[in-house]
Protein backbone atom coordinates (compact mmCIF):
# COMPACT_ATOMS: atom_id res chain seq x y z
CA UNK A 1 0.00 0.00 0.00
CA UNK A 2 1.33 3.39 -0.97
CA UNK A 3 2.00 6.44 1.98
CA UNK A 4 -0.97 8.05 0.74
CA UNK A 5 -2.88 5.41 1.43
CA UNK A 6 -2.21 4.43 4.47
CA UNK A 7 -2.73 8.19 5.33
CA UNK A 8 -5.74 8.41 4.51
CA UNK A 9 -6.77 4.89 5.86
CA UNK A 10 -5.17 6.18 9.32
CA UNK A 11 -7.68 9.46 8.91
CA UNK A 12 -10.66 7.32 8.88
CA UNK A 13 -10.60 5.33 11.51
CA UNK A 14 -9.67 8.67 13.63
CA UNK A 15 -12.19 10.54 15.81
CA UNK A 16 -10.55 14.46 14.97
CA UNK A 17 -10.28 12.81 11.27
CA UNK A 18 -12.97 15.60 9.98
CA UNK A 19 -10.33 18.12 10.72
CA UNK A 20 -7.89 16.52 9.55
CA UNK A 21 -9.52 15.66 6.52
CA UNK A 22 -10.53 19.31 5.76
CA UNK A 23 -6.92 20.74 6.10
CA UNK A 24 -5.52 18.12 3.94
CA UNK A 25 -8.03 19.30 1.43
CA UNK A 26 -6.83 22.93 1.86
CA UNK A 27 -3.49 21.88 2.58
CA UNK A 28 -2.07 18.99 0.68
CA UNK A 29 -2.10 19.12 -2.85
CA UNK A 30 -1.50 15.87 -3.50
CA UNK A 31 -3.87 14.60 -1.47
CA UNK A 32 -6.66 16.78 -1.45
CA UNK A 33 -8.61 14.93 -4.20
CA UNK A 34 -8.40 11.39 -1.87
CA UNK A 35 -9.36 12.99 1.12
CA UNK A 36 -12.03 14.88 -0.29
CA UNK A 37 -13.15 11.37 -2.12
CA UNK A 38 -12.82 9.75 0.87
CA UNK A 39 -15.23 13.14 3.03
CA UNK A 40 -17.83 12.10 0.84
CA UNK A 41 -18.11 8.37 1.17
CA UNK A 42 -20.99 7.03 2.50
CA UNK A 43 -19.13 5.28 5.40
CA UNK A 44 -17.82 8.07 6.77
CA UNK A 45 -21.21 9.62 7.66
CA UNK A 46 -20.45 13.10 7.08
CA UNK A 47 -23.33 15.25 6.16
CA UNK A 48 -23.42 19.17 5.16
CA UNK A 49 -24.92 20.13 8.19
CA UNK A 50 -22.53 17.75 10.53
CA UNK A 51 -19.48 19.39 7.95
CA UNK A 52 -20.22 23.44 9.38
CA UNK A 53 -19.48 26.23 7.59
CA UNK A 54 -15.54 26.20 7.61
CA UNK A 55 -15.85 22.55 6.20
CA UNK A 56 -18.55 22.98 3.27
CA UNK A 57 -15.69 26.40 2.20
CA UNK A 58 -12.99 24.13 2.21
CA UNK A 59 -15.03 21.69 -0.37
CA UNK A 60 -16.38 24.60 -2.24
CA UNK A 61 -12.81 25.59 -2.87
CA UNK A 62 -11.62 22.24 -4.33
CA UNK A 63 -14.90 21.90 -6.18
CA UNK A 64 -14.40 25.11 -8.02
CA UNK A 65 -11.48 23.54 -9.50
CA UNK A 66 -13.57 20.91 -11.46
CA UNK A 67 -16.88 20.54 -13.30
CA UNK A 68 -17.12 17.00 -12.12
CA UNK A 69 -16.22 17.45 -8.28
CA UNK A 70 -18.74 20.44 -8.08
CA UNK A 71 -21.61 18.48 -9.59
CA UNK A 72 -20.34 15.47 -7.49
CA UNK A 73 -21.05 17.62 -4.00
CA UNK A 74 -24.32 19.39 -5.11
CA UNK A 75 -25.84 15.89 -6.38
CA UNK A 76 -24.93 14.33 -3.35
CA UNK A 77 -25.84 16.82 -0.74
CA UNK A 78 -29.12 17.30 -2.64
CA UNK A 79 -30.05 13.04 -2.53
CA UNK A 80 -28.51 12.65 0.92
CA UNK A 81 -30.87 14.56 2.90
CA UNK A 82 -33.39 15.43 0.64
CA UNK A 83 -31.76 18.99 0.84
CA UNK A 84 -33.26 21.33 -1.72
CA UNK A 85 -30.22 23.72 -3.94
CA UNK A 86 -31.89 26.66 -2.17
CA UNK A 87 -30.84 25.00 1.66
CA UNK A 88 -27.62 24.15 0.61
CA UNK A 89 -26.63 27.60 -0.57
CA UNK A 90 -28.29 29.21 2.49
CA UNK A 91 -26.15 26.77 4.68
CA UNK A 92 -23.16 28.72 3.06
CA UNK A 93 -23.88 31.97 4.78
CA UNK A 94 -23.70 33.73 1.41
CA UNK A 95 -24.15 37.15 2.64
CA UNK A 96 -21.29 36.96 4.87
CA UNK A 97 -18.81 35.28 3.20
CA UNK A 98 -15.54 36.93 1.54
CA UNK A 99 -15.09 33.80 -0.72
CA UNK A 100 -18.87 33.24 -1.67
CA UNK A 101 -17.37 33.72 -5.45
CA UNK A 102 -16.17 29.88 -4.85
CA UNK A 103 -19.56 29.00 -4.32
CA UNK A 104 -20.69 30.52 -7.14
CA UNK A 105 -18.05 28.52 -9.70
CA UNK A 106 -19.46 25.26 -8.32
CA UNK A 107 -22.52 26.28 -8.68
CA UNK A 108 -22.54 27.47 -12.14
CA UNK A 109 -20.76 23.77 -13.30
CA UNK A 110 -23.64 22.39 -11.18
CA UNK A 111 -25.80 24.43 -13.19
CA UNK A 112 -24.47 23.64 -16.83
CA UNK A 113 -26.84 20.79 -17.58
CA UNK A 114 -29.78 22.70 -18.60
CA UNK A 115 -32.29 19.90 -17.50
CA UNK A 116 -30.62 20.56 -13.99
CA UNK A 117 -31.68 24.11 -14.48
CA UNK A 118 -35.21 22.86 -15.67
CA UNK A 119 -35.39 21.26 -12.62
CA UNK A 120 -34.47 24.55 -10.24
CA UNK A 121 -36.04 27.12 -11.90
CA UNK A 122 -39.28 25.10 -11.70
CA UNK A 123 -38.57 24.17 -7.96
CA UNK A 124 -37.60 27.84 -7.39
CA UNK A 125 -41.28 28.99 -8.67
CA UNK A 126 -43.16 26.73 -6.25
CA UNK A 127 -41.32 27.70 -3.26
CA UNK A 128 -42.40 31.17 -4.72
CA UNK A 129 -45.57 30.73 -5.19
CA UNK A 130 -45.73 28.39 -1.73
CA UNK A 131 -44.88 31.41 0.20
CA UNK A 132 -47.47 33.47 -0.76
CA UNK B 1 -43.50 38.98 -19.15
CA UNK B 2 -43.71 37.47 -15.79
CA UNK B 3 -42.82 33.86 -14.69
CA UNK B 4 -44.06 34.48 -11.21
CA UNK B 5 -47.50 36.56 -11.00
CA UNK B 6 -46.73 39.31 -8.47
CA UNK B 7 -42.95 39.91 -9.60
CA UNK B 8 -40.24 38.22 -8.29
CA UNK B 9 -38.81 37.21 -5.52
CA UNK B 10 -41.05 38.85 -2.88
CA UNK B 11 -38.85 40.08 0.55
CA UNK B 12 -41.10 37.92 2.98
CA UNK B 13 -39.85 34.95 0.95
CA UNK B 14 -37.78 32.74 3.50
CA UNK B 15 -34.02 32.26 1.67
CA UNK B 16 -34.64 35.23 -0.25
CA UNK B 17 -30.95 36.22 -0.40
CA UNK B 18 -30.32 32.92 -1.68
CA UNK B 19 -33.29 32.50 -4.59
CA UNK B 20 -31.22 35.73 -5.42
CA UNK B 21 -28.21 34.57 -5.62
CA UNK B 22 -29.62 31.65 -7.48
CA UNK B 23 -31.03 33.45 -9.90
CA UNK B 24 -28.99 35.99 -10.96
CA UNK B 25 -26.43 33.01 -11.79
CA UNK B 26 -29.57 31.33 -13.66
CA UNK B 27 -30.04 34.55 -15.65
CA UNK B 28 -26.21 34.71 -16.68
CA UNK B 29 -26.27 31.24 -17.82
CA UNK B 30 -29.29 31.64 -19.89
CA UNK B 31 -28.10 35.20 -21.03
CA UNK B 32 -24.66 33.54 -22.19
CA UNK B 33 -26.60 30.38 -24.27
CA UNK B 34 -29.07 32.59 -25.93
CA UNK B 35 -31.42 30.29 -24.99
CA UNK B 36 -35.27 30.58 -26.00
CA UNK B 37 -36.81 30.00 -22.37
CA UNK B 38 -37.33 33.25 -21.29
CA UNK B 39 -36.59 32.87 -17.61
CA UNK B 40 -36.23 36.54 -16.85
CA UNK B 41 -37.87 37.94 -13.65
CA UNK B 42 -40.62 40.78 -14.05
CA UNK B 43 -38.20 43.48 -14.40
CA UNK B 44 -40.65 46.59 -13.22
CA UNK B 45 -40.48 44.24 -9.74
CA UNK B 46 -37.24 44.14 -9.57
CA UNK B 47 -36.14 47.52 -9.47
CA UNK B 48 -38.70 48.40 -7.85
CA UNK B 49 -37.24 46.91 -4.95
CA UNK B 50 -33.79 47.99 -5.77
CA UNK B 51 -34.68 51.18 -5.57
CA UNK B 52 -36.38 51.12 -2.50
CA UNK B 53 -33.03 49.33 -1.22
CA UNK B 54 -30.52 52.06 -2.94
CA UNK B 55 -32.84 54.79 -1.13
CA UNK B 56 -33.00 53.27 1.86
CA UNK B 57 -29.22 53.02 2.15
CA UNK B 58 -28.40 56.54 1.58
CA UNK B 59 -28.07 57.82 4.61
CA UNK B 60 -27.05 54.39 7.03
CA UNK B 61 -23.87 52.12 6.84
CA UNK B 62 -24.84 48.94 5.16
CA UNK B 63 -24.97 45.73 6.69
CA UNK B 64 -23.24 43.21 4.58
CA UNK B 65 -26.19 41.35 3.97
CA UNK B 66 -27.83 44.79 2.10
CA UNK B 67 -24.60 44.90 0.53
CA UNK B 68 -24.47 41.41 -0.68
CA UNK B 69 -28.00 41.95 -1.99
CA UNK B 70 -27.51 45.60 -3.70
CA UNK B 71 -24.47 43.53 -5.88
CA UNK B 72 -27.08 41.02 -6.69
CA UNK B 73 -29.47 43.02 -8.12
CA UNK B 74 -26.73 45.38 -9.97
CA UNK B 75 -25.61 42.23 -11.02
CA UNK B 76 -28.94 40.88 -12.62
CA UNK B 77 -29.43 43.92 -14.31
CA UNK B 78 -26.43 43.92 -15.95
CA UNK B 79 -27.38 41.16 -17.57
CA UNK B 80 -30.51 42.01 -19.15
CA UNK B 81 -31.21 42.65 -22.74
CA UNK B 82 -33.02 45.89 -22.31
CA UNK B 83 -34.63 47.92 -23.76
CA UNK B 84 -33.10 52.15 -24.00
CA UNK B 85 -35.51 52.85 -20.95
CA UNK B 86 -34.07 49.93 -19.06
CA UNK B 87 -30.66 50.53 -20.27
CA UNK B 88 -30.96 53.64 -18.65
CA UNK B 89 -32.26 53.08 -15.29
CA UNK B 90 -29.71 50.82 -15.25
CA UNK B 91 -26.83 53.61 -15.59
CA UNK B 92 -28.14 55.47 -13.00
CA UNK B 93 -29.19 52.64 -10.42
CA UNK B 94 -25.01 51.57 -11.05
CA UNK B 95 -24.49 55.13 -10.08
CA UNK B 96 -26.89 54.89 -7.06
CA UNK B 97 -24.53 51.84 -6.15
CA UNK B 98 -21.28 54.10 -6.76
CA UNK B 99 -22.63 56.45 -4.42
CA UNK B 100 -23.60 54.25 -1.47
CA UNK B 101 -20.52 52.66 -1.69
CA UNK B 102 -18.43 55.84 -1.60
CA UNK B 103 -15.27 54.45 -0.06
CA UNK B 104 -16.45 50.51 -0.33
CA UNK B 105 -16.28 50.25 -3.35
CA UNK B 106 -14.82 47.20 -4.74
CA UNK B 107 -17.52 44.71 -5.65
CA UNK B 108 -20.15 47.69 -7.31
CA UNK B 109 -17.31 48.76 -9.59
CA UNK B 110 -16.81 45.15 -10.96
CA UNK B 111 -20.07 45.30 -11.60
CA UNK B 112 -20.23 48.30 -13.29
CA UNK B 113 -17.35 47.54 -15.17
CA UNK B 114 -19.86 44.37 -16.18
CA UNK B 115 -22.86 46.82 -17.27
CA UNK B 116 -21.12 49.17 -19.02
CA UNK B 117 -19.20 46.46 -20.99
CA UNK B 118 -22.63 44.88 -22.26
CA UNK B 119 -24.03 48.33 -23.21
CA UNK B 120 -21.16 48.78 -25.05
CA UNK B 121 -21.58 44.91 -26.46
CA UNK B 122 -22.09 45.71 -30.06
CA UNK B 123 -19.96 47.77 -32.40
CA UNK B 124 -22.78 48.37 -34.45
CA UNK B 125 -24.90 50.20 -32.35
CA UNK B 126 -22.22 51.25 -30.32
CA UNK B 127 -22.18 55.69 -31.37
CA UNK B 128 -26.41 55.31 -30.82
CA UNK B 129 -25.44 53.79 -27.58
CA UNK B 130 -22.58 56.10 -26.85
CA UNK B 131 -25.26 58.79 -27.42
CA UNK B 132 -28.10 57.44 -25.14
CA UNK B 133 -25.82 57.31 -22.42
CA UNK B 134 -24.69 60.62 -22.37
CA UNK B 135 -28.10 62.25 -22.99
CA UNK B 136 -29.07 60.01 -19.74
CA UNK B 137 -25.89 61.16 -17.65
CA UNK B 138 -26.36 64.86 -18.48
CA UNK B 139 -30.07 64.28 -17.97
CA UNK B 140 -29.40 63.00 -14.55
CA UNK B 141 -26.69 65.21 -13.02
CA UNK B 142 -28.64 68.22 -13.84
CA UNK B 143 -31.67 67.14 -11.97
CA UNK B 144 -28.98 66.31 -9.09
CA UNK B 145 -28.24 69.90 -9.30
CA UNK B 146 -31.76 70.55 -8.06
CA UNK B 147 -31.51 68.30 -5.22
CA UNK B 148 -28.96 69.96 -2.34
CA UNK B 149 -28.81 67.13 -0.08
CA UNK B 150 -26.75 64.83 -2.78
CA UNK B 151 -25.36 66.85 -4.68
CA UNK B 152 -21.62 66.74 -4.81
CA UNK B 153 -21.20 63.30 -4.38
CA UNK B 154 -23.72 62.09 -6.93
CA UNK B 155 -22.79 64.18 -9.67
CA UNK B 156 -18.97 63.15 -8.78
CA UNK B 157 -20.11 59.69 -9.49
CA UNK B 158 -21.99 60.34 -12.62
CA UNK B 159 -18.78 62.34 -13.70
CA UNK B 160 -16.52 59.52 -13.25
CA UNK B 161 -18.95 56.89 -14.89
CA UNK B 162 -19.36 59.40 -18.01
CA UNK B 163 -15.63 60.02 -18.03
CA UNK B 164 -14.98 55.98 -18.16
CA UNK B 165 -17.77 55.75 -21.06
CA UNK B 166 -15.79 58.45 -22.86
CA UNK B 167 -12.56 56.96 -22.70
CA UNK B 168 -13.69 53.53 -23.82
CA UNK B 169 -14.99 54.53 -26.59
CA UNK B 170 -11.19 55.33 -27.49
CA UNK B 171 -9.13 52.55 -25.95
CA UNK B 172 -10.01 49.33 -24.51
CA UNK B 173 -9.71 49.76 -21.15
CA UNK B 174 -9.49 46.85 -18.48
CA UNK B 175 -10.78 46.00 -15.17
CA UNK B 176 -7.86 47.32 -13.47
CA UNK B 177 -7.49 50.49 -15.51
CA UNK B 178 -10.66 51.30 -14.65
CA UNK B 179 -10.42 50.87 -10.91
CA UNK B 180 -7.29 53.15 -11.15
CA UNK B 181 -9.46 55.43 -12.88
CA UNK B 182 -11.87 55.56 -10.11
CA UNK B 183 -9.19 56.06 -7.63
CA UNK B 184 -7.51 58.43 -8.57
CA UNK B 185 -10.63 60.40 -8.79
CA UNK B 186 -12.06 59.44 -5.24
CA UNK B 187 -8.29 61.02 -3.94
CA UNK B 188 -8.41 63.86 -5.80
CA UNK B 189 -12.07 64.19 -4.08
CA UNK B 190 -10.62 63.47 -0.57
CA UNK B 191 -7.72 66.17 -1.17
CA UNK B 192 -10.03 68.70 -2.47
CA UNK B 193 -12.40 68.35 0.51
CA UNK B 194 -9.30 68.53 3.12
Amino acid sequence: MDRRRQIISLIEYSSNSLEFLLSTIETDNDLSQLAFESLLSDERGFTINTLGIQGRLAIFKLASTSRDLSRLIFTRWISQNGHELIDILQLCELSNLNDRSIIEIALRYFLDDENIRRIVINNTKIAIGNSK
Amino acid sequence: MSIFRGGLLLSNVSNYIEYLFLWRILCQLMNEEDDDINIHPDFHELITYFYRLIKSSVNQKLSSTKEFIICQYASILSTYDMLDIYRRKCIEATGRCILVHYGQYEKIIEQAFYLIHRVHSSIDTINERYKLITYTLNDIIQRCQNEEFEKLTFIQCMTIIKVFIEQEKQIQLNHTDFKQLIDSLVRKKKNNSN
